[in-house]
């Protein structure tokens, strides 16, 4: 999953591949606003098939986070 | 496409004075033409006519009348729908006077306006009822609800109303009469919306506008743009830019307007519904720039699209537009026919514009204000200015107030599309309008002699220094990034004696990585020494006093614009 993951999150930045980890934070190390956020949980709903509420993206601060609610999502 | 069949002819609509009146005119002229599509999942999208909008907002209207809603304050709260325009249209077709609320708002936000507004009812979506049920704690004056869609069989039981029972009440009432209280008879001058500003600058202001001020902005959009087949709604519907300037003017040229459902499936809805038009705010071209850019270089096919831009261009000079053959694989998932975007809310990086208008998609940059219903200026069809926000609304007047020797000053307008006035604020009302009746925008600029507008900063924002010097945070702020590009964001305020300008700063943290400045402190360190060089530059009362840094992106607002009064509000408390 986590590389599923990072794929989709490199078509946000142009950071080498082995930079992104499940530390990484989508604010401070990826650079993303806020409508970069939404556009990107579209894609991960695209790419697993699941609906991501908007309201969870508050608990959702580094890729680790993403990836544990994926898991219990998926 | 056929361009005249959808010119409008300024004589048909110039003595409009009411939202009604364009659309009946829409049902008579465009009657079996789709006015909205929108998606009711993820896959099935509905559709409505114009002559099939204007049947539900008049039984809409009628079903109100009847329950005792005329005169009433009336709250609006959800998602962008089919449901919510022809609540708005009956609303202020001789209703009651409708109060947009921003859904995104938090729930003590949201209490503080059904308080201020004194709504005593609330048309909400079901996607946001559980929002509204929090900010209700507080709210005993909100009697009723109606849930607009996305309701299920358990409203009644909870003793919600439901949108579509109440429009179909309405047919039954009116029976195919006139009702009781003809839309034709609405008072233009009577207070018909209460919207709230977004607050940028302050605390939010409900700011009333009557039928008159909204057609003074949607005929003044009619004569310098012309809405195409079909368009594209993705900003928050409660906010006057979107609502009046996008949605309602749409009607004017029978324009489709197609629903975004979710910021989340931009993109995807743009490829889906293929529209030809969108308003947006920058930072949604600075995105669809982006992703288009990525697209280009993995295609590995970069140097053929710089060689296109180069050619596209050169034909440009001499009457050839070659963009939108030249380019039709970049703007497939854009959906393929988007062709102009009004652009509006915030600065716009020039660079993103001239990346559009290389491939065939024109920007027109405007300029509006909450109190002016929005619009005041923007750049017409085929005459668009660079660096300018627009050609002044051909229904107002403009004139700068003091003007200093480049011809800079308080922008203040008047004419039809300037409210009535702030909502139970008659101070604030009286100090935003000159003793000799102009609005005071509160920005300052200039107006070239064709009517073109420049904006330069804010008057709301400006500090005036104990020396009566006055400086506009923007243009320092402006400066300092421009000469320290590492500095991302930064708002520059100053101490409550306006002795000493300040600036907090977020900085870019892969400059901070490879320079080792991960610490705040050293971050500091480094961004004072720059400053020290930046002040050396400038003149001596522009000069930055101290800084500090802030480890994230600044707080926006729903229309994305940092909420600078808010962070100097902060900032100023926790200076050192």
């Amino acid at each position: 999953m986590l590389e599923k993951i990072i794929d989709i999150l490199l078509e946000y930045n142009d950071l080498p591949r082995e930079s992104i980890t499940t530390q990484t934070r989508f604010l401070a190390d990826l650079h993303m606003n806020s409508l970069d956020i939404m556009d990107m949980v579209g894609r991960f709903e695209e790419a697993f098939g699941v609906e991501i509420p908007t309201e969870d993206l508050n608990s959702i601060f580094t890729v680790g986070d993403l990836v544990a609610y994926l898991e219990k999502l998926v | 496409m056929n361009k005249e069949k959808f010119l409008i002819r300024p004589e048909e609509v110039e003595s409009f004075t009411t939202v009604y009146q364009i659309l009946d005119h829409a049902a008579r002229r465009y009657p079996d033409k789709a006015a909205y599509r929108q998606l009711e999942n993820r896959s099935d999208e509905s559709s409505v006519t114009f002559s099939e909008l204007k049947n539900d907002v008049l039984a809409l209207r009628e079903a109100l009348l009847e329950r005792g809603y005329r005169g009433r304050h009336v709250a609006v709260m959800g998602e962008t729908s089919y449901q919510w325009i022809t609540a708005y249209m009956a609303l202020v077709s001789g209703v009651g006077v409708c109060v947009p609320i921003d859904r995104e708002l938090q729930p003590e936000a949201i209490s503080a306006q059904l308080k201020d507004s004194r709504a005593d009812t609330v048309f909400c979506s079901a996607r946001s009822l559980k929002k509204l049920r929090s900010a209700l704690e507080s709210c005993p004056g909100v009697k009723t609800f109606v849930v607009m869609r996305g309701g299920d069989e358990n409203d009644a039981q909870q003793g919600f109303l439901r949108f579509s029972d109440l429009v179909e009440e309405g047919r039954e009432l009116l029976g195919g009469g006139a009702g009781k209280l003809p839309p034709e008879q609405t008072d233009p001058d009577e207070t018909a919306v209460i919207i709230y500003t977004s607050g940028t600058t302050g605390a939010n202001k409900g700011v009333m506008l009557s039928n008159r001020n909204i057609m003074g902005t949607l005929r003044g959009c009619a004569r310098l743009l012309h809405y195409p087949d079909v368009s594209f709604s993705v900003l928050p519907i409660n906010h006057s830019y979107e609502l009046h300037a996008h949605i309602m003017s749409c009607m004017y040229c029978g324009t489709t307007v197609c629903i975004n459902n979710d910021l989340k499936y931009l993109v995807k809805n743009l490829e889906r519904f293929r529209p030809e038009m969108s308003c947006m705010v920058p930072m949604m071209l600075d995105l669809i720039v982006r992703k288009l850019k990525k697209q280009i270089a993995d295609s590995g096919k970069q140097k053929e699209f710089d060689r296109g831009v180069k050619l596209s261009r050169a034909l440009r000079k001499v009457g050839i537009d070659i963009r939108r053959r030249t380019f039709a694989e970049v703007l497939r998932p854009l959906g393929g026919r988007l062709r102009m975007i009004v652009c509006g809310g915030a600065a716009l990086n020039q660079d993103t514009a001239d990346f559009l208008d290389n491939i065939g998609i024109e920007i027109y940059n405007g300029y509006g204000i909450t109190e002016c219903s929005p619009v005041a200026a923007v750049n017409p069809l085929g005459k668009a200015r660079r660096f300018s926000v627009g050609h002044l609304l051909p229904t107002m007047e403009a004139r700068i107030s003091d003007p200093d020797a480049d011809g800079n000053g308080e922008i203040q307008l008047r004419g039809d599309n300037v409210m009535q006035g702030y909502w139970n604020l008659p101070e604030d009302s009286e100090r935003v309008f000159t003793s000799d009746g102009w609005f005071r925008t509160g920005d300052i600029g200039h107006i070239d002699r064709h009517n073109f507008l420049y904006i330069s900063g804010r008057l709301k924002n400006l500090i005036i220094l104990p020396n009566g010097k006055n400086i506009s945070p923007e243009e320092i702020e402006e400066a300092l990034m421009k000469r320290l590009p590492y500095v991302k964001e930064c708002v520059v305020y100053a101490d409550e004696s306006n002795t000493g300008i300040y600036a907090i700063c977020y900085l870019d943290e892969d400059f901070r990585a490879e320079n080792s400045l991960t610490d705040s402190a050293a971050a500091k360190k480094r961004l004072l020494d720059d400053v020290s060089l930046f002040n050396s530059e400038m003149p001596s009362y522009k000069r930055i006093t101290d800084v500090q840094i802030s480890d994230s992106e600044f707080e926006k607002n729903t229309t994305h614009k940092i909420q600078r009064f808010k962070i100097a509000a902060v900032a100023s408390k926790t200076k050192v």
